[in-house]
């Protein structure tokens, strides 16, 4: 049983025992370690011993791989906006909230990429908190316009069915805005809590007051 | 139908994010097997699996070509393997799954070795194999697991592991004299 050991002492081919034993030893090689055989018979032993090695290694075999999962991170920004889509035209100025948390997420891939590797734009952390600052500052603006004008407008629109109509058809109009409002309520929560973490991930300062901030 | 893994890197970096499922369904069964037999466990060999492609996908912009794709994935899946050992201060005896693929458990029953005498002895075998292969020190054992069962060449695992050529084959002696030492005991022993 100890041979092993002797092995290892006597002889120094080694490297060439396990280069011939995979079949990785050029034909020189090969016979020059054949001829070694012939005088050698640590070797020969130690051959025929790894040789059932590997057999009984044989026998642990996998049959099956489980299917990976893999679900490429950027799906997440067509998803927000598959979901902006789906409001009606009227309330995305409201959704646009949305947007906002995509605009985050795309700051966010920036930042990540950068570390990451994909994108590999070489940004300093400095000018990549800029750039979320800015992006978001500039969506939030575009929003607070694009809200007021839809907003107005809604308003509008209401004012006048309001005296057009009798009060059975506001009852119903208010039950409509009262869903949506649900629903946007949920929606912009989200894109707060989106916005909330990644400054806090940037600590970047920024006015908090949002025109839907009693959606709370 | 036939596109290589830099085709599909290209089409993934350009934009084409779904191209890398291509990628995933062609190394997942080795990047498996290999974790697998790194780590004895098929919840964490599924874990590294899943990892391994993610941080493949992240990084993929730093692949640069200089060794093979599956080479870089290779490289990627042995890091997680490593650190999830670490993790755990590779106690790996104990941590051994003792299943074989169909769920039965491995037993090393003597009542009924005379039933099936071949079965048992193979799953015994079997058996044995693992534990001396989680045994050796893993620097030893990811030589074996990568040269014996994802046939790798001596060349491809010392790119993988980034070590000499002569490196990768003392270590496959080194790691073949204890395998032949554990295995030779269960066998006088039986
Ligand atoms: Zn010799």
């Amino acid at each position: 049983m100890n041979n092993t050991n002797r092995n290892q002492l006597g002889c120094d081919r080694k490297e060439d025992l396990v280069a011939y034993l995979y079949g990785e030893a050029s034909a020189s090689e090969r016979a020059s370690f054949e001829r070694h055989l012939n005088e050698c018979d640590d070797c020969g032993v130690e051959l025929k011993a790894f040789g059932r090695v590997r057999d009984d290694l044989s026998t642990w075999q996998v049959g099956f791989a489980p299917r990976t999962e893999f679900v490429p991170p950027k799906a997440k920004m067509d998803l927000l906006r598959e979901l902006i889509g789906m409001f009606p035209v009227w309330a995305r100025g409201l959704a646009m909230a949305g947007a906002a948390a995509a605009i985050v997420l795309m700051a966010l891939s920036v930042y990540g990429n950068r570390t990451d590797g994909l994108g590999s734009a070489g940004l300093s952390e400095q000018q990549v908190q800029a750039m979320v600052s800015k992006a978001v500052s500039d969506e939030r603006a575009k929003i607070q316009q694009q809200y007021q004008t839809e907003l107005a407008s809604f308003k509008t629109q209401l004012a006048a069915e309001h005296q057009a109509q009798l009060q059975l058809a506001n009852a119903e109009h208010q039950a409509k805005l009262e869903a949506v409002k649900v629903g946007l309520r949920a929606e912009i929560r989200k894109a707060n809590q989106q916005n909330g973490s990644l400054r806090s991930f940037f600590a970047v300062e920024e006015d908090r007051s949002y025109p839907w901030g009693d959606s709370r | 139908m036939d596109i290589s893994d830099d085709q599909i890197i290209e089409r993934t970096l350009a934009g084409e994010t779904d191209a890398f499922s291509l990628l995933v369904r062609r190394w997942e069964r080795p990047i498996y097997g290999l974790s697998l037999r790194m780590l004895g466990r098929d919840e964490d060999a599924r874990d590294v699996c899943q990892e391994t492609f993610l941080a493949a996908f992240r990084n993929l912009r730093k692949f640069r070509g200089d060794s093979k794709f599956s080479s870089w994935l290779y490289r990627i899946a042995l890091n997680a393997c490593h650190s999830r050992m670490r993790k755990r201060g590779n106690v790996v005896e104990q941590s051994i799954d003792l299943e074989d693929d169909e769920g039965r458990k491995f037993e090393l029953a003597d009542d009924d070795a005379e039933l099936m005498p071949d079965r048992m002895q193979r799953d015994q075998l079997a058996f044995q194999v693992r534990k001396a292969l989680h045994a050796l020190p893993p620097e030893m054992r990811q030589v074996i697991v990568m040269k014996e069962y994802e046939e790798l060449t001596f060349a491809e695992i010392a790119d993988i592991l980034a070590i000499p050529v002569s490196t990768v084959k003392s270590r496959l002696y080194t790691g073949l004299q204890q395998m032949r030492a554990r295995l030779e005991k269960f066998r006088t022993a039986l």
